[in-house]
């Protein structure tokens, strides 16, 4: 017994503090989260999101894995611009998004009205908004703007942000010089005449220069701008907070505040919304559609310029033959895919854009689900018993929507006409990174499968121009036709806007004709609203007004 | 004893510079950039150019390697590159909250293991015996996420009696509203290693149980709970050393769960930066987590060290 007896006192001397310090550390880290919680609400009125408080807040579960970063370029790619970009600044040019039935337009943001001279087409003037203030009260004017280009396109100025810099380039391609007329006007020389600036001009917004200048390399903890909202305060991983900007030139938003909070998990999502900790979620999973519906939430759809397309590889194997790029876009079954597939949160894609967009060309190959269709046009093209070819497809990634389930749906279609798909699927990052070193050399890979967004019409010139072929650019499948490039090049030097449409439509049949891409689906941007969200319009684009929102 | 601590701080050193360079290697064979996660995809290659040379990424690995080393020598873990952060200021509160959600699921999985597998030792034939270990069972087999979402599905959305997802509500915070918050993802958490402690525990306590002196307590007739006491004295170094490598484990392994509860942990910060290729993030978050599994281990084999002289000597 003697020699037990030392292990067992020490055992209890030592297990019980033990147990006691975890407890303690359990209720010090307690408490220390509490307290930061406060201090970061910073003693703001508390309003729960089922409170009758009168102040109108909206709690908008977003599906991006984290809160963007606020600067001028934020992160999280569109979702960054739609829920904080475009909410905190303006661009000299905006989008309309007040119309639920038409794609949305450009129109003035900072700068009133816009005009190329009449002698020289490549010479754009901006005349800016007058009286407008960011929200650190100081004003905006032409030497703002100037600033801004700057920080993004001029390496000798004392702000460049060449990381900035580099999200933007592709915005200020065509920018060969700018300078200032007078406060309320600014001058853009472009290096060809380019008709297609303002497009691009849209994701360029604008900072106010003073808070920049103060906070320098922490702007984007503090970021100031003159959009319908200001930033509150944003914690790590948590949630950002945007207050209304009373003083908007373009009216004062309805709702007091706006709580973003990053769930990147769409079961997460659909029950943050189910319980009522969000007002609002992005993409819930499309089998709780019509839970939602019946339990009475807002469940809202409309296109908008997004494709889910594959890339093919023009240049070598079966997918040389024009026949068969038509054959494979006759192979698949969109209808079955859209509703059976995605309840319906997606709808078929014969072309880049949608049915109802001024480029959308009705006058295209109509690309029905026609198995018999496609077998014959396969035989004719010399594979009558078809053949193998490998597919690189994502595992998941912004906008992929569900891709596994969707390259299984594709293959099984294809598979029915005799081609035979091998699919190799990787982590999204990996595979654009492939992606931009266009296809493989060492290997047969017939098509990415990655998805676009197709809101500007430089779209058509960085995946289809002869120009922009791999490695000058990526257009990594190859494809190329003198027609379509000329059409372009009319395109990008009408500034008439009619008639620039008119030359994209006649872009889009061309493509549609050729099929370099095989055309899946469009997504419908799905998003749930609890029924007391009140005013929202769902508009087509990428981005949201949230100002016409208010709360019952 | 100092000595023993001493000497297991100092080996601590390889052991974390061994992960670190494995960490860089693995992100380093991975295909993909931080460049790309971060520019839009119509960027073109002297743009990307121009980013890749201003985040230094153009240079050698070695030397990046180095020159990450170097730094981290100095305090200075770097910023992100996605967020443009220092990383310090995304890890130090994630890992916070990392910490809070692990140790109370160890905490939690300890006390239930504890009571379940006394009991279970106690009376092994009872019925109730027979179920603690089917369920002890299906606890190790269940993937966590899945019943994090199970969880989620009864007591949020069905029962509303729990929130479903972060750490506060809005507006709120808190004493009460971080626990409120805490419950369903600790017990989540919890799940994974209640299974392992509850068999462990049983096991150790039926050895105890078969021991010399514990007949001889009872051949004394002395009264069943000082039994138990004596019991526990016995089993608990064992427990605790399990434990504490549970607990070890569980800050490695919250990420799913994290994910899935939104909880701002530093699992779900290495997981996004994995992504995006953010490689200083990665890098300090696995040497976070790191640093905090040696420690712990350091704690446990200190604890057991001071209950067993063998252990000290070996």
């Amino acid at each position: 017994m003697r020699t037990m007896r030392k292990p067992k006192v020490l055992t209890r001397k030592l297990w019980k503090p033990l147990f006691a310090a975890m407890t303690a550390a359990i209720l010090l880290l307690l408490a220390a989260c509490g307290d930061n919680d406060n201090a970061a609400s910073g003693g703001a009125a508390s309003s729960g999101s089922g409170g009758s408080a009168k102040e109108q807040t909206l709690i908008i579960g977003m599906s991006a894995a984290n809160l963007p970063v606020p600067d001028t370029y934020p992160t999280e790619g569109y979702e960054g611009f739609r829920f904080v970009g475009f909410q905190i600044y303006d661009a000299l040019v905006n989008w309309d998004l007040s119309k639920s039935d038409a794609p949305a337009a450009l129109k003035p943001g900072l700068a009133e009205s816009w005009e190329t001279s009449d002698s020289d087409s490549t010479m754009w003037t901006f005349h800016l908004r007058q009286g407008v203030t960011f929200t650190d009260g100081k004003p905006f004017n032409a030497d703002a703007v100037i600033f801004a280009l700057d920080r993004i396109h001029n390496k000798d100025s004392e702000f460049y942000d060449a990381q900035l810099a580099g999200n933007s380039a592709s915005g200020l391609r065509y920018v060969a010089s700018y300078a200032k007329v007078d406060d309320n006007t600014i001058t853009i020389k472009t290096t060809v005449p380019y008709s297609f600036l303002p497009y691009d001009l849209t994701n360029i917004l604008i900072g106010s220069p003073d808070a920049i200048k103060a906070s320098g390399k922490n702007f984007a903890s503090q970021p100031v701008g003159t959009g319908p909202f200001k930033f509150v305060s944003m914690k790590q991983g948590q949630e950002m907070v945007l207050a209304k900007n009373e003083s908007y030139w373009g009216g004062a938003p309805k709702l007091d505040k706006i709580v973003l909070r990053p769930i990147s998990d769409p079961s997460a999502r659909l029950a943050a919304i189910q319980s009522g900790e969000v007002d609002w979620a992005e993409v819930p999973p499309t089998e709780s559609i019509e839970l939602l519906k019946s339990a009475g939430y807002q469940i809202l759809t409309n296109p908008y310029p997004h494709i889910w397309p594959y890339v093919l590889n023009v240049q070598d194997g079966p997918w040389k033959d024009v026949r068969v790029r038509q054959a494979a876009n006759y192979a698949i079954d969109r209808e079955g895919m859209s509703t059976a597939l995605l309840g319906g949160a997606a709808k078929p894609a014969t072309q880049p854009m949608y049915e109802g967009h001024a480029w959308y060309n009705d006058a295209a190959e109509p690309y029905s689900y026609d198995p018999e269709k496609a077998k014959q046009l396969l035989a004719e093209a010399g594979y009558p018993n078809g053949f193998q070819t490998t597919f690189i497809v994502p595992t998941s990634g912004s906008g992929n929507m569900w891709p596994i389930q969707m390259n299984e749906y594709v293959q099984k279609n294809l598979k029915a006409v005799g081609i035979d798909v091998k699919i190799e699927s990787i982590e999204w990052q990996s595979l654009l990174t492939s992606y931009i070193q266009g296809f493989p050399k060492d290997k047969e890979v017939g098509a990415y499968n990655i998805s676009l967004p197709t809101i500007s019409p430089s779209f058509y010139s960085t995946f289809f121009a002869t120009s922009a072929i791999f490695p000058n650019g990526i257009n990594i499948g190859g494809y190329s036709n003198p027609d379509y490039d000329a059409l372009l090049d009319k395109a990008m030097a009408e500034f008439d806007k009619t008639k620039q449409d008119e030359y994209l439509k006649q872009a889009s049949k061309i493509l549609a004709d050729d099929a370099p891409w095989i055309y899946v689906v469009h997504d419908l941007n799905l998003r749930a609203l609890a029924p007391k969200v009140k005013g929202f319009v769902q508009p087509e684009s990428w981005f949201a007004d949230l100002t016409t929102i208010s709360i019952e | 004893m100092a000595s023993f601590v001493w000497k297991r701080i100092l080996l601590m050193i390889p052991t974390l510079l061994g992960v670190s360079i494995v960490v860089f290697l693995m992100l380093k064979i991975v295909p993909g950039d931080p460049v790309n996660a971060i520019m839009p995809p119509d960027a073109s290659e002297s743009e990307r150019a121009l980013v890749r040379a201003q985040l230094g990424l153009d240079k050698p690995m070695a030397v990046q390697y180095v020159y990450w080393l170097g730094n981290v020598v100095q305090g200075d873990l770097g910023d992100s590159v996605a967020r443009r952060l220092p990383v310090t200021d995304m890890l130090l509160p994630a890992f916070k909250n990392t910490l809070l959600l692990t140790a109370a699921a160890a905490l939690a999985s300890f006390i239930v293991a504890l009571i379940v597998g006394v009991y279970s030792a106690y009376r092994p034939k009872s019925k109730l015996a027979s179920l603690f270990n089917g369920l002890s069972l299906a606890s190790i087999g269940l993937p966590n996420f899945w019943a994090a979402l199970i969880l989620i599905g009864v007591f949020s959305v069905t029962l509303g009696w729990l929130p479903s997802s972060g750490m506060s509500k809005v507006g709120g915070g808190g004493f009460g509203d971080t626990i409120n918050h805490l419950i369903l993802p600790a017990a989540a958490t919890a799940l994974a290693s209640v299974g392992v402690l509850t068999r462990m525990v049983r096991s150790t306590v039926s050895g105890v149980l078969q021991q010399d002196y514990i007949f001889a307590l009872k051949a004394k007739g002395v009264r069943p709970f000082t039994i138990l006491r004596h019991v526990l004295r016995g089993g608990m170094p064992t427990i605790l050393n399990v434990t504490g490598l549970q607990f070890g484990a569980l800050l490695a392994s919250s990420v799913l769960v994290e994910t899935v509860f939104s909880w701002p942990g530093v699992g779900q910060v290495i997981y996004q930066a994995i992504g995006q290729r953010d490689f200083p993030v990665v890098q300090a978050g696995v040497l976070f987590i790191a640093v905090a599994f040696v420690l712990l281990n350091l704690i446990v084999d200190a604890v057991h060290a001071a209950m067993d002289p063998r252990v000290r000597q070996a």
